[in-house]
């Protein structure tokens, strides 16, 4: 018998075919119309500073309405500068990610109000401990090769969640971090503090940036003050700082594929343009994450499914057209557990993924309803999902069956309950709880992050 | 393979993502309205396997000039509206009966009965994606000796649309099928029915002179290769072979026989286990070859191995699915199965449908025009805005996918409603489904030439 491979710390999937929606024709139309919007529309920037900087920069500011409009050719200019690829580093230097192309990497998903309790089975609000047990299942699973934070604890000021979020992922993962919730200056400025006494300084920190981040745009077309100057600080500091978009069809995009295609990388390019107006050379990328409203509801579209492909697959080849790195939702459910609705739509969704060329990375497992809930037992399920599908694109020899899947002969199963994936996968979750011990901060490090947080709380 | 459908498997993309599968280019030819049936529209093909790898897998296949035979243009049905006509659309379809059915009511698993399958046939004719009608369960209560006839009975009963049967194990049984079918007076160039050979059983000489018998009819063969895990290329490259070498006896048995090649899932069977990864990448590759050797693909994508429409099986269904618009194949087969193929779910075949429905509109992509970039809809909302208002959303609220069964409650409705999941949903209509009135779709004189022939058959065997 040879000798059983360790299995690897992390896990990436590679993209070894590109599925074309739009014909070249197609794309530059969109192209087009995504700079005819920013030259005529433009973004609402409701930081009087950066409009003031965007100005100098050549953009058409009109500072009492807010609006900033960027020549077509000031678009071009800035797009070139974004360096097409960087690194995720990690605290464990054998987690870096490179963003290249060569592989895509999935994260957690967040940050969600609600978790559904592991004992009870019932939704209630998220708390600090939460955040630190899904951190610590994140640094386990290997297919979760980057953190996110997960949920939002309702226990703590609002005003260090930013701190504190940075805090239990730099304390409980040797991973790289990405952080979405930093909504302010001052948030920025903690942030960048904390990361680089952890990276060791300045300079260590924008060689190997453990910490990443992004903000996301207000749909239709709006940056608020807090989140467009956090976003300049953190690029400054020489954090990868990117742009996301959550046009919703229908409500806040409209209700076509195309427009919503238009407006939502209007968004995002307009949101980099800005920042590399601004910080040339920053490291950026984009984000979209589409739904739809359910015009019965009035809540989101609980059953997404081909228009969510569609449009991966379409925003994947805008990234690559202008060579810039994607973050691209998958694994989005519209389920409120794990049933055959939230496995179907993570397989469709994934697997769309996998065929569009780029998705360097990938968003993220864990949340339910729309991202609206957090469940643990999500991660152990869409990790085995992601593992088959990595495998599909890799052609390994040897077949792998998640541990999820029912394997006894049909009478012990029925004796055993009818155990489905949902159960196991619940039973794994515990299992690592119970067993995996991250690596943990050095204690005057650790002791020196909660000084600062404390020093933010202080602060009110 | 047809002409203009090869996807350009050595065009390079830098630096990126391999080969490119440029789907927007079937917006060029547009699809076939949707009739009575609704069908998935064949994408460009894919290349799972590499240009190299898919010529040795030829060459095993061709075992150095086996003739390759033609494909049916269409399977047709007693109704003309339900005809599957081949090349540009995949259609859904049942596939090899289960020994066992998970009850509609509680799902509890018990060996399936000739009322069953009645059931079965029902839903699956009232289902407008489901294009292909197989016995979705053994009549287990019926004399084995009638079995087939009975089942196929059932299903003419049950449906007009395209009905698939296995071949029956010697020439008798395979004469008395063709009579049944033949009763509803169906046109001799239009035979409504096609039959399943396994490819394993082609020693059997009652077995392939049965084939015979209904290919000499004008019956599509479906030549069906159950693959076992193992290398790709190996493994299909036989698979293949052995299907175009019972081709082959075929065709000296009935000239003019046309057939089309079936993959069993990877794992699915009797003692079968679900296979993960291999699984799907065989699907790929069956159709990728079967497409390069010209001939229709049917392959048995959403036999999941879970027991129950969980998420595994929404979890295997999905990529079964995603497979498909994908690879681009004829057939779509196996809704309603799970456990490998071993129990068939009511609840499962609605389901099933739904997985195909959503990934129908993928391949036909979205439209790229003025109307639709809204550009100036976009101006007119501005920042901070919202498109609630607008005539545009007004004009095209309508275009995106609906769901039949998944839960589209708030958290608070689902937890006071019991927290329904969409297999309860699937259960509600397929009650409603039952319980409508339908035409029965045999006459009185095709039900007493049935029995006829049933009979001399039960009398011929004594």
């Amino acid at each position: 018998m040879g000798a059983v491979a360790a299995e690897p710390r992390i896990r990436g999937l590679r993209h070894p075919w590109t599925i074309e929606v739009l014909t070249e024709d197609e794309l530059e139309r969109v192209h087009r119309a995504t700079l005819t919007v920013l030259a005529r529309v433009g973004l609402e920037v409701r930081s009087e500073d950066i409009r003031r900087e965007l100005a100098r920069a050549g953009a058409r500011v009109d500072d009492a309405a807010m609006r900033v409009r960027f020549p077509p050719e000031m678009v071009e200019e800035h797009l070139a500068l974004i360096p097409p690829t960087f690194v995720m580093a990690a605290r464990d230097p054998a987690l870096d990610l490179p963003i290249d192309g060569s592989a895509g990497w999935l994260s957690g998903d967040g940050t969600s109000a609600f978790v559904v309790d592991l004992e009870t089975g019932r939704r209630r609000p998220s708390t600090m401990r939460d955040l630190i047990e899904t951190t610590r299942v994140a640094d386990a699973v290997p297919e979760l090769a980057y953190l996110w934070p997960t949920v939002a604890p309702q226990d703590v000021p609002p005003h260090t969640q930013a701190a504190h979020y940075l805090h239990v992922m730099l304390a409980h993962s040797t991973k790289h971090a990405q952080h979405n919730e930093v909504y302010s200056r001052r948030d920025a400025q903690v942030v960048l503090e904390m990361a680089r006494a952890v990276a060791g300084g300045d300079r260590e920190l924008r060689a190997r940036p453990i910490v990443s981040t992004y903000q996301c745009c207000i749909s239709p077309l709006v940056y608020d003050a807090g989140p467009i100057e956090a976003a300049v600080e953190l690029a400054r500091g020489g954090l990868p700082s990117g742009f996301v978009a959550m046009g919703i069809g229908c409500a806040t995009a409209p209700a076509t594929l195309a427009g919503t295609l238009v407006q939502m990388n209007a968004e995002m390019v307009g949101g980099m343009t800005l920042v590399e107006a601004l910080v040339p050379g920053a490291v950026t990328f984009c984000g979209p994450y589409p739904t739809f409203m359910d015009l019965r509801t009035g809540d989101y579209r609980q059953d997404w499914g081909p228009e969510d492909t569609l449009l991966k697959l379409a925003f994947a080849q805008l990234a690559h057209r202008y060579r810039v790195p994607i973050n691209i939702m998958a694994l989005d459910t519209g389920a409120k557990t794990q049933d055959w609705q939230a496995g179907l739509q993570h397989a469709v969704s994934l697997m769309a993924v996998a065929a569009a060329g780029r998705a360097e990375m990938i968003t993220g497992t864990g949340t339910l309803h729309g991202a609206a809930v957090y469940d643990n037992v999500n991660v152990i399920l869409d990790a085995e999902l992601f593992r088959i599908i990595c495998e599909i694109c890799e052609a390994p020899s040897e077949p792998w069956l998640p541990p999820s899947f029912a394997r006894e002969p049909l009478e012990a199963w029925e004796a055993l309950g009818r155990p489905g994936a949902r159960e196991r996968a619940r039973e794994r979750f515990r299992e690592i709880l119970a067993t995996h011990e991250p690596e943990p901060l050095p204690e005057d490090l650790d002791r020196e992050l909660r000084r600062m947080i404390a020093a933010r709380e202080a602060e009110g | 393979m047809h002409e203009g459908e090869r996807p350009d498997y050595d065009r390079q993309e830098e630096p990126l993502g391999g080969p490119v599968v440029p789907i927007n280019a079937l917006r060029a030819t547009p699809a076939p309205a949707d009739g009575a049936l609704l069908a998935l529209r064949r994408g460009p093909g894919f290349p799972i396997l590499s240009g190299p790898e898919l010529a040795r897998v030829l060459e095993t296949a061709l075992g150095g000039g086996r003739p390759v035979p033609h494909g049916p243009a269409r399977l047709a049905a007693r109704d003309p509206a339900s005809d599957l006509e081949l090349g540009d659309l995949g259609w859904l379809g049942l596939a090899w009966p289960a020994a066992e059915v998970l009850e509609l009511e509680g799902d509890r698993r018990r060996p399936s009965t000739l009322t069953d399958l009645r059931e079965a046939t029902r839903l699956a004719d009232a289902l407008p994606q489901v294009g292909v009608v197989a016995a979705a369960v053994r009549a287990l209560d019926v004399d084995p000796g009638l079995r087939p006839l009975r089942e196929l009975q059932a299903l003419l009963a049950g449906t007009t649309k395209h009905v698939q049967i296995e071949v029956p194990p010697d020439e008798a049984t395979a004469e008395a099928l063709l009579e049944i079918a033949r009763a509803p007076g169906a046109e001799p160039d239009r035979p409504a029915v096609s039959a399943l050979l396994d490819v394993e059983a082609i020693d059997e000489p009652g077995r392939i002179r049965a084939a015979g018998v209904l290919a000499g009819a004008g019956v599509p063969i479906g030549l069906a290769v159950r693959p076992a895990v193992g290398a790709l290329e190996e493994t299909l490259g036989a698979a293949l072979g052995r299907a175009l070498r019972a081709a082959g006896d075929l065709a000296n048995r009935a000239p003019g026989v046309t057939v089309f090649l079936v993959s069993r899932a990877l794992g699915a069977g009797p003692d079968g286990v679900p296979a993960g990864a291999h699984a799907v990448r065989f699907l790929m590759a069956f159709v990728q070859a079967a497409r390069e050797l010209g001939l229709p693909a049917a392959v048995e994508a959403l036999a999941t191995g879970s027991r129950a429409s969980d998420w595994q099986a929404g979890m295997e269904g999905g990529l079964g699915v995603t497979a498909c618009w994908m690879a681009g194949p004829d057939l779509v087969l196996g809704a309603g199965l799970r456990d490998a193929g071993r129990a068939f779910s009511p609840v499962g075949l609605l389901l099933d449908t739904e997985a195909f429905d959503l990934v129908r509109p993928i391949p036909l992509g979205f439209a790229v025009d003025e109307e639709t970039l809204a550009v100036e809809v976009i101006e007119k909302v501005g920042p901070g805005g919202h498109f609630l208002g607008e005539p545009h959303t007004l004009r095209h609220m309508r275009e995106t996918w609906s769901s039949r069964f998944m839960d589209r409650n708030t958290w608070e409705a689902w937890e006071e409603r019991g927290r329904p999941e969409p297999p309860d949903h699937a259960r509600e209509r397929a009650r409603e489904l039952l319980a409508e009135e339908r035409p029965p779709a045999l006459g009185p004189e095709a039900e007493a030439r049935i029995e006829e022939v049933i009979a001399a058959h039960g009398r011929g065997r004594r």
